[in-house]
């Protein structure tokens, strides 16, 4: 995508600029340092909204359309969920998403950050794995042992 | 991968500068962030941290990592990168996402629109983070982007953004944008959108 700006444009603005702070984005993990050093395993601790998602999407052998049809969202968005650890999922597709996986929608919001975590173990760091998880693959033993802890710890904060 | 030529403001002086904006984050571009952008963000972080600066006052971006950005939305065609580049250095950054929100404003109201979902400038422009000023006129190069994505999308120049409340006033007096208040569903940020009115005025000179 190519544009256009004319000297004339941009004269006008960008004195009006100066001394502005210009960020626009999430707060979300702020305080954590930028790079992280070595790859972050998945733990009950540190999986992500999406990764959860994503495990309990192949723990079913489906793919992102199966679970879009279900879950009456649309597979670009469930995409992203997966993908994407900062994003921040509409809270009516985490509720529809609940609904799917039979799980506490409460405690579902908790860990999609979008309400209050109470848990000790949903509050742990939910920082990024970044795993690649648009495969169909059967989980293996670790994963399944990682989303069981997970539905655990969801299901345990529910009714807590 | 695209360059349109642009420009930037020398702060002080006010002199024009040739710039170029990329229309995606390049690895070279990921390489000087790491190289230039990282170590200056983290002797800030270093800084508030030790000076015991509640975390809701620092800037949002310290601890953004780009290339984790990146690496996730390659693959999705709805998010678009951008880079502005200066004398060879890395200027600013900005992830655009073109389904994430529709529009709020009730003239407006759920039609589609062009969300910017982070945008950053160099710590060398940012005197909070560095001290230094050099250059400015990174901000609204990145709105005229994400204006130009969203006409080129068939979006009439809608876009919107959460803000924080230190850039409010760059968002809404500088870029002529509506203010729709703090966004309880985002961590109370404030939520800005431009109409397609308002990005025909912002796209014309002032």
């Amino acid at each position: 995508m190519k544009i256009t700006v004319t000297k004339e444009w941009f004269r006008s603005r960008a004195h009006l600029e100066e001394g502005h702070e210009i960020g626009a984005g999430s707060l979300r993990h702020i305080g954590r340092p930028a790079l992280r050093t070595g790859p972050v395993q998945p733990t009950v601790g540190n999986i992500t909204f999406g990764q959860t998602i994503a495990l309990l999407r192949r723990q079913r052998r489906w793919t992102i359309e199966r679970l879009a049809t279900e879950a009456e969202a649309t597979s670009r968005e469930l995409a992203e969920i997966e993908a994407n650890p900062e994003g921040r999922p509409e809270r009516s597709t985490v509720c529809r998403l609940a609904k799917v996986f039979r799980l506490p929608s409460q405690a579902l919001l908790q860990k999609a950050g979008l309400a209050d975590a109470t848990s000790p173990r949903l509050r742990e760091d939910p920082m990024r794995y970044a795993d690649c998880s648009e495969f169909n693959e059967p989980l293996t033993p670790d994963e399944e042992d990682v989303l069981q802890a997970v539905l655990k710890a969801l299901v345990e904060d529910a009714q807590a | 991968m695209e360059k349109s030529a642009i420009y930037v403001q020398r702060s002080g002086t006010r002199d024009d500068v040739d710039a170029e904006l990329w229309d995606d984050i390049s690895d070279l571009h990921l390489d000087l962030w790491r190289s230039t952008w990282v170590p200056m963000m983290d002797n800030a972080a270093r800084r508030l941290r030790s000076a015991a600066v509640p975390l809701h006052k620092w800037p949002q971006d310290l601890h953004w990592d780009w290339g984790n950005k990146t690496d996730w939305s390659r693959p999705l065609l709805t998010l678009q990168r951008f880079a502005i580049t200066c004398g060879g250095a890395l200027q600013g950054l900005m992830l655009v996402n073109l389904t994430k929100l529709t529009a709020r404003l009730p003239s407006q109201k759920g039609k589609d629109l062009a969300y910017i979902e982070f945008v950053s400038t160099a710590p060398w422009n940012r005197p909070e983070i560095s001290g230094l000023q050099q250059f400015h006129g990174i901000g609204i190069n990145m709105v005229r982007a994400a204006v130009e994505l969203s006409r080129n999308e068939g979006f009439h120049g809608r876009i919107g953004l959460h803000s924080l409340s230190q850039a409010a006033s760059f968002y809404g007096k500088t870029c002529g944008m509506s203010a729709l208040g703090q966004d309880r569903h985002y961590d109370d940020l404030d939520y800005f959108e431009m109409t397609p009115a308002q990005a025909d005025a912002f796209c014309r000179p002032a």
